[in-house]
């Protein structure tokens, strides 16, 4: 049927477009945090040439800033529009992962792993306790009333940390507040989570996650970078976007020494409330690592996936949110270098099939 | 971004095409059921037609009088394929989704706490699992395989009609069969054991696990089951859907068959061509708690609101959750048995679909 041939090059060439928006996006954001602190030797730029040279094109503003914000050249980053249009679509069914990514699922993909509570949910157009029960809107009202605080998620899309509302008995009437969320699409109330005073220390106001990317391959779960992201003080929220710092952690679970906003800028004590990075401890930072490589092969058609878990009081790690597929990159490279590291060449193969 | 327009005008046109494309071909499919001396409609049956029809679709009569031929009962709210498959469905369900989650793989995950069939193997995302979720290599799948007696071995997404499921047993190269099959496709791969049916549905037809076929739609006060019939294979065959040649058989609210079975092409039995079954009244064990198994597990996917449950009865009479079709399930194995799909609801389900919910609202136009 023609008409389906036609429909496929249309795509394609809608997908084109979109692509090259998004590399002209990401050169411009990493030109403008160019501090031309430093500059790229002429050998730097041979190398970088040579290793790229068998897959493609590379512009060399994201080594630079890398460069400049860590001090390290190495020719094995990953440029920002090469890891969102070819190796994180390569990795990650886009178009699976808009449907699967969604709170709402996440106990039912999870199973046994530990979640943050939540008191309701909307799922379609249905509403549902924490029992998976259908309630009537009118039980939804009796038990929000019956919270003392929430947060309210937007359960699928929902990057950078927008479509997130904190509602709150001292604010005012929770149902007030509740009804005043806009949504269309499914949401979830969660219960707050108080987390480990160790990760309190980094910044008081702030659930301080950990994000870590994980590598699905049928050998092992490989874990390549993890990080912390903390808030500002006074801020609700950690993500980088929302102007946070994010810090590395070193194979023995302890913080780097420096922590990098998103502009590059490297911190070694945090910028608001003055807590030295370095040496701090992750509390059971191994049951992190335990926890990630259970809970990637129940996501098997996601092979690079980031995950946020958060330590609750009692040391334990909660997973907050399974990032399916787009995950942040700058924040893994700046604090713990080129992101697949050795494997780099080996795992560029694979993408861009050279190794048949 | 003026390529993101152009895309979705193009979207909007292919949409389109393939609607078109999709009711020529069920009128043309129904015009092949309808026999030369068809069954004329009278006029005052085709006025009926159309004004019940009138503020939501402009219809052919000719579905109606295939159902009315067949079957021998006339109503007008029978619905056409064609108006089920491109619209109905497409409101309750969707698509997109669908071709994503209806993944037999996430069944575990999605449908956790009901009764499935047991699987040896299975593959997601190219990576294999056994039984207890752990991952394997090819040489374990080899050696699990090979200690199997038999095997449904399914593809786990679009696998209707019964194609992407292949029978292997051990009397017969299990493993090679195994791999020639698995590797024939990409897709995500369920191995599940046989299913033990209950002895009186075996009584039905020996060689195929027939199962118990209900649509159910959900909505605020929770699911109704609209339809329910019974999938009878053929003689020798191991696969009971309809598309492979098999019978269906309406079932009522108290569990027992109705008097005729029909095929797909709309022909009908009082009892099964090969081995004379006689199907009137006949009780099909543990009914009741199949349709329990089904309210249970709708509300489990509740994006899909119009789905079609497969359901095996087990040999202690207890139900086994096959399938969840997720959209455009089958409309024409519940009208041929069990008459206008959603019955007196017709006009209420009609109205929603359509957005014609109130007339004193203002502006509600037709989707």
């Amino acid at each position: 049927m023609s008409f389906y041939r036609l429909k496929k090059c249309c795509f394609e060439f809608y997908h084109k477009c979109r692509r090259i928006g998004i590399k002209r996006l990401w050169r411009k954001r990493y030109k403008a945090r160019l501090r031309n602190t430093a500059r790229l030797t002429a050998e730097h730029k041979i190398r970088l040439k040579e290793f790229y040279a068998p897959y493609a094109k590379v512009s060399p503003v994201f080594h630079q800033v890398y460069y400049e914000s860590t001090g390290n050249f190495s020719e094995k980053y990953l440029p920002a529009d090469l890891y969102f249009n070819v190796i994180d679509e390569y990795f990650n069914d886009r178009s699976e992962a808009k449907y699967l990514d969604n709170k709402c699922y996440y106990k039912k993909l999870f199973p046994g792993i530990r979640q943050p509570e939540y008191a309701i949910a909307r799922v379609g157009k249905y509403w549902f306790d924490e029992n998976d029960n259908v309630i009537s809107y009118e039980k939804v009202k009796e038990i929000i009333s019956k919270e003392s605080e929430l947060f309210i998620k937007v359960a699928t899309d929902s990057c950078g940390g927008s479509g997130v509302s904190y509602i709150s008995r001292e604010k005012g009437d929770m149902v007030n507040q509740f009804e005043k969320f806009e949504c269309k699409t499914d949401f979830i109330a969660q219960r707050a989570l108080h987390q480990h005073k160790d990760m309190s220390a980094i910044n008081e106001s702030s659930v301080n996650t950990i994000r870590v990317i994980s590598f699905l391959t049928e050998d092992e779960v490989k874990i390549y970078s993890s990080i912390v992201r903390a808030g500002q003080k006074g801020s609700k929220c950690d993500n980088s976007t929302g102007g946070g710092v994010s810090i590395g952690i070193d194979d023995n679970g302890n913080l780097k020494k420096y922590g990098y906003e998103i502009s590059g800028k490297r911190y070694d004590r945090h910028p608001t409330n003055d807590f030295v990075f370095e040496g701090h401890p992750i509390p059971s930072f191994n049951k992190v690592t335990e926890l990630v490589k259970k809970v990637h092969p129940m996501v098997s058609h996601f092979r690079l996936v980031s995950w946020d878990i958060c330590i609750a009081e009692d040391g334990e790690p909660v997973l907050l949110e399974a990032n399916l597929c787009r995950g942040s990159l700058d924040v893994h490279q700046y604090n713990n270098g080129p992101l697949f590291g050795e494997d780099t060449k080996k795992i560029l193969d694979e993408v861009f099939g050279k190794n048949k | 971004m003026n390529y993101i327009k152009m895309m979705n005008a193009y979207f909007g046109f292919y949409n389109y095409m393939r609607k078109k494309a999709i009711k020529r071909s069920d009128r043309y499919n129904c015009m092949q059921r309808l026999s030369a001396e068809a069954t004329k409609l009278t006029k005052e049956q085709e006025k009926k037609i159309k004004d019940f029809w009138a503020p939501y679709e402009n219809v052919t009569t000719i579905f109606h009088q295939m159902y009315y031929e067949k079957t021998g009962v006339f109503s007008e709210k029978y619905i056409p394929i064609d108006v089920y498959t491109n619209v109905i469905d497409e409101y309750f369900n969707p698509r997109n989704e669908g071709k994503y989650i209806d993944n037999k793989c996430y069944y575990n995950a999605f449908f956790g706490k009901i009764r499935q069939p047991e699987f040896a193997v299975l593959r997601s995302g190219g990576f294999w699992y056994n039984e207890q979720m752990q991952m394997v290599n090819e040489e374990d799948v080899a050696n699990i395989v090979a200690n199997e007696n038999e095997l449904f071995v399914k593809v786990a997404t679009e696998s209707y009609g019964g194609k992407g499921v292949k029978y292997i047993n051990k009397d017969n190269n299990i493993v090679e069969e195994f791999f020639d099959f698995v590797k024939k496709t990409n897709c995500d791969i369920i191995a599940q054991r046989a299913v033990k049916q209950h002895k009186d549905i075996a009584a039905v037809n020996e060689s195929s696990v027939n199962t118990v076929r209900m649509i159910s739609l959900l909505s605020k006060d929770g699911p109704k089951i609209y339809s329910s019939i019974f999938r009878v294979g053929m003689k020798g065959k191991k696969v009971d859907n309809y598309t492979s040649g098999g019978l269906t058989v309406g079932i009522n609210e108290n569990g027992l068959l109705n008097k005729y079975a029909y095929n797909d092409k709309g022909e009908r039995f009082d009892k099964h061509p090969s081995n004379g079954f006689v199907f009137e009244g006949y009780e099909i064990p543990g009914y009741k708690k199949a349709r329990e198994l089904v309210m249970k597990a709708h509300p489990m996917i509740p994006h899909f609101r119009l789905v079609s449950f497969d359901v095996a009865i087990d040999e202690n009479g207890e139900p086994i959750f096959i399938e969840a079709n997720l959209c455009k399930g089958s409309v024409e194995i519940h009208e041929f048995n069990n008459g206008p799909l959603f019955g007196e609801d017709t006009k209420m389900v009609l109205d929603e679909v359509y957005g014609i919910k109130d007339k004193n609202i203002e502006g509600s136009a037709k989707l």
